[in-house]
């Protein structure tokens, strides 16, 4: 076992890919920050020195505490500082960022799910389905992804009673965010799944009366899947800020449990009046979080473009 | 006598090629079909080989896809051991599938470059037989030996393997079910000479080990006098002529099998003058009317610009042409 | 007939670095092209050829490069010059023709303004001239109603018209050398026959000497008047056609020939297609002395040891260790 351990480590570091990987300074710096930011966000409750989301935990009267500060109430030192209400931006930051990723992952294995659904349909059959599809993609495309998300939005939440509007708030935003990005994952699959259905070993297997569910899955989405980690990684960046700019506007995350986005909406209010860290160290955070996320996804999309090989 | 494995009767297909009906509407044009394939009628012998011969816009690839049931006549019948795929019922047509199976052309898109060698070389076997994961590793090894490769390239993916070597294991997966058809679309134009000769070689060798029957098609003729029984030659869509071997490139018949014979680069052809034979194979959409050579044919009379040649028989060859 | 040597190529080595090691595609490989002869520069793929004559145009692309030997023509060293320097030999001196006419020809151009710009930029005419040349060069290569077919773009000539078009871009700079790689794979049979006439036409009545690169043998039979046999990037025999087709002298020319069907008719069934075990080592794969030496069956054990050397006699040249060349049974 441990032989075998031993030779698959050394085969992904001998890869072509981490080879590219060990060439880039630019790649290498933003799988950094960005597993950092992960691994932060996924220990938070280990790491965050309060819980923002809990009321009761939070003291009035260190409110507007700033960074490096003790508070005026409880005497506890803030390293970030705190908001209106007393909570420690930099607990809520990490409680915020685990919050924007989930959504922002969740959404996109939704997107995913739908987007490689309909394009190995739309590539395998062409003819009038593929038209449909293609054609709804189409329309969705004209409207930008804020205004489609906003609206699934606005509907999800008219149709679920008050009292649970806040729990449900972060499947509605899924849903929202995964529903307005499908587009790009089903344009590309569908352009390859048309030029693979055209291959031989399409023909070889349906040749032997193979059904065509088994075609589509066993033979065409195995190879129609080598662009959708990279449209996926850049699609997570976009997701993120997709997510961040809905809490900004009020219609994402809400304040008992804030993502990054609603951290910089309550930030905002106060920009003026001098308390600024409440607004900049969650803004530095988002920009850290989907420029890593972004640069990664531009360079495995060059180093995995075959013309460019 | 003879025991007919395949037949094709007035075997017929039709594309529409027409642009859509707004374009049409605007732009005045009428509907475009391409007639890929028209009344090519031919017999097969069990344990044979058939060569079909023909260069772009035959229609060889067609008749090819209808032959093992990917593409369907727009008229006519293929008949396999009297069995028709194309109106069988879903048993019978299972059954028959079993029976026939194809070599394609390009080694490179033959093979699913996500499978391994196992997986490919098994899917027949395991889709027309119930049967465990180790009966299906047995097969695989057992047909990976009889194409001279080895039982260790299973686990291998298509990637790791030659142009030759992809071949080979297509052929395996053709003998996978053990069909006593076998449609073979160019099999050796993608590879080289001298791996060619051993592709060539293998299925002779197996054809007489196993009792294979062979549809073989090519457009070089060097390849039809080592490999076919029976040659067939196709001229945009049409069946020109017909015949033996050795009748064939001995006595050629049709002036376009003539001049096929005269253009193929020949081994011994030092300081050759080929016969000027002027013209190139004209769109299939727009062919020419009667006999579809004649622009070509330095004989061409006024019948063959108006009406297609009948077909006439002379010893065993079959041919279609008013000369004589 | 031919007299002074136009393209010498001695040792002539090509290398691409790769992370996983130096591949050498090209490994030492000399011959010459004369004056108004065709040259066939034969083998299978891998072998080298094409990027022999990529090397010989100046065309290589990074990382691979020139790394040793010489390119000669007519006494000047091509291997050592830049791009620059490459590019008013190009055309001019040399001239090219590919396998795809497709991509060989500018798809957003007329032929005839293709045709004009080339004979302007390496002849010393003015416009008009160049556009008379332009209409005779289509005339020469056979196209029938030249004068209207100046105005045709690319993709309204049929296959076998548009290679004729790529012989006359070609021969328009009145070049002494042509290169042509695989000119006719990508044609119907019958249209082939009529190209590779008209090439050996063409060149003929303007002296040009050609090198043919293909794979295929009855090509090389009926259009060359010497052929080069390529294994592996290296050089295994170089002869008059005639004599390296009825008598090859080296093993693996001797298998090439024995293995490659053909339409001439004999009596009774054809004789078994010999096949040649193996196949041709990949550039990571060449063994050490003699490429060949595996798949051979006259192997001595100094195949194994040392890279046999051209060496030319009175039957031709040839680089194999057993100097008498192989006994045709």
């Amino acid at each position: 076992m441990e032989k075998l351990n031993k030779g698959m480590l050394f085969r992904i570091w001998d890869a072509d890919i981490s080879y590219s990987l060990r060439q880039s300074p630019v790649a290498i710096v933003s799988l950094l920050v960005f597993l950092l930011l992960v691994l932060a966000a996924l220990f938070a409750p280990f790491i965050a020195p309060y819980t923002p989301f809990d009321p009761a935990s939070l003291v009035l009267m260190d409110g507007f505490t700033p960074p490096g500060e003790a508070g005026f109430g409880s005497g506890s030192v803030y390293v970030l500082g705190t908001d209106d209400q007393g909570r420690d931006i930099f607990s809520a930051i990490l409680y915020g960022m685990r919050l924007s990723l989930f959504i922002g992952l969740m959404a996109v294995l939704l997107a995913a799910f739908i987007g490689i659904s309909l394009g190995l349909i739309a590539g395998y059959f062409g003819g009038w389905v593929d038209a449909v599809i293609m054609r709804i993609a189409d329309v969705q495309l004209t409207f930008p992804s804020i205004l489609v998300a906003m609206l699934i939005f606005g509907v999800a939440r008219g149709l679920t009673p008050p009292d649970i509007r806040d729990q449900m708030a972060i499947w509605v935003l899924i849903l929202s965010i995964g529903l307005s990005d499908w587009v790009q994952f089903a344009r590309t699959v569908r352009s390859s799944a048309m030029v693979e259905a055209k291959k031989e070993y399409i023909q070889a297997a349906r040749m032997i009366g193979r059904k065509r569910r088994v075609i589509l899955l066993r033979h065409l989405l195995p190879n129609v899947m080598s662009p959708v980690l990279v449209i996926g990684t850049i699609s997570l960046a976009l997701a993120i800020i997709l997510e961040a700019t809905l809490s900004f506007l009020g219609v994402g995350a809400p304040p008992t449990k804030p993502s990054l986005g609603t951290l910089i909406r309550i930030g905002q209010d106060y920009l003026f009046s001098g308390e600024w860290w409440i607004l900049l160290f969650p803004s530095l955070t988002l920009l850290l979080l989907a420029l890593s996320v972004n640069l990664l996804g531009d360079w495995m999309r060059d180093v995995l473009n075959p013309k460019l090989r | 006598m003879s025991d007919v494995l395949v037949k094709i009767a007035g075997l017929t297909r039709h594309f529409d090629v027409s642009k859509p009906l707004l374009n049409r509407v605007l732009q005045r044009e009428g509907r475009k079909i391409l007639t890929a394939v028209e009344d090519v009628n031919f017999e097969i012998e069990r344990g044979s080989t058939y060569a079909l011969v023909g260069e772009s816009g035959s229609g060889k690839s067609t008749i090819a896809k209808m032959l093992v049931g990917l593409v369907q006549p727009t008229s006519g019948s293929v008949l396999i051991d009297d069995v028709n795929l194309a109106s069988a019922s879903d048993e019978s047509a299972a059954k028959l599938r079993q029976r026939i199976q194809m070599i394609f052309q390009d080694p490179f898109a033959s093979l699913n470059p996500r499978w391994r060698v196992r997986e490919i070389v098994g899917e027949p076997y395991a889709a027309f037989n119930k049967v465990s994961t180790a009966e299906i590793s047995l097969r695989v090894d057992e047909l990976l030996e009889k194409v001279g490769m080895s039982s260790r390239d299973a686990m291998k993916y298509p990637h790791e393997f030659s142009g030759g070597q992809r071949q080979r294991i297509g052929i395996a997966r053709a003998l996978s079910s053990d069909p006593e058809f076998i449609v073979c679309d160019e099999p050796t134009s993608a590879l080289d000479v001298s791996v060619q000769a051993q592709v060539l070689n293998l299925m002779r060798d197996l054809q007489s080990s196993l009792g294979l029957t062979y549809l073989f098609i090519t457009h070089d003729l060097a390849v039809v006098r080592y490999m076919a029984d029976q040659v067939g030659v196709l001229y945009l869509g049409r069946l020109v002529e017909h015949a033996s071997r050795v009748a064939l490139f001995q006595n050629p018949k049709h002036p376009y099998t003539k001049m096929l014979l005269d253009s193929a680069p020949r081994l011994d052809g030092f300081d050759r003058v080929h016969e000027s034979n002027g013209g190139e194979i004209p769109d299939p959409i727009n062919r020419p009317v009667g006999c579809h050579f004649h622009p070509r044919c330095e004989h061409a009379t006024l019948q063959c610009k108006s009406t297609s040649p009948p077909f006439k028989r002379d010893g065993s060859s079959v041919y279609a042409c008013y000369l004589d | 007939m031919p007299n002074s040597s136009l393209l010498q190529l001695e040792n002539l080595v090509v290398e691409i670095p790769t992370r996983r090691g130096l591949l050498t595609p090209v490994n030492g490989v000399s011959f010459n092209v004369n004056q108004g002869e065709i040259l066939g520069v034969v083998g299978e793929s891998g072998a080298g050829k094409s990027i022999t004559g990529t090397a010989i145009t100046g065309l290589l692309e990074r990382p691979a490069r020139i790394a040793g030997g010489k390119i000669l023509l007519e006494g000047k060293d091509l291997s050592k010059l830049s791009n620059d320097e490459m590019r008013p030999i190009r055309g001019k001196e040399i001239g090219a023709i590919f396998q795809d006419p497709l991509t060989s020809l500018n798809p957003l151009m007329t032929v005839g303004e293709q045709l004009t710009e080339t004979a302007l930029v390496h002849l010393n005419i003015q416009r008009r001239e160049a556009r008379e040349r332009a209409l005779q060069a289509l005339i020469d290569v056979g196209i029938p109603a030249a004068e209207n077919r100046l105005n045709g773009y690319p993709h309204e000539f049929s296959g076998g018209m548009r290679q004729r078009v790529v012989i006359a871009l070609a021969l328009i700079g009145e070049p002494k050398l042509i290169i042509a790689d695989e000119p006719t794979t990508a044609l119907d049979v019958s249209v082939q026959a009529q190209v590779l006439g008209l090439l050996r036409q063409l060149c003929r009545e303007r002296n040009t000497g050609v090198m043919l690169i293909t794979h295929d043998m009855g090509v090389i039979a009926e259009t060359t008047d010497r052929v080069a046999v390529l294994y592996a990037g290296r050089v295994v025999e170089i002869g008059s056609t005639r004599r390296v087709l009825t008598q090859p002298r080296h093993p693996y020319t001797q298998g090439l020939v024995a293995a490659t069907p053909t339409t001439a008719v004999s009596s009774g069934a054809p004789k078994r297609l010999n096949q040649i075990p193996g196949a041709m080592p990949g550039l990571m794969n060449i063994p050490d002395g003699c490429p060949f030496h595996p798949r051979c069956e006259y192997k001595l054990p100094a195949c194994v040891e040392s890279v046999p050397v051209l060496r030319t006699d009175d039957k031709g040249t040839l680089a194999c260790h057993l100097t008498e060349g192989v006994n045709l049974v």
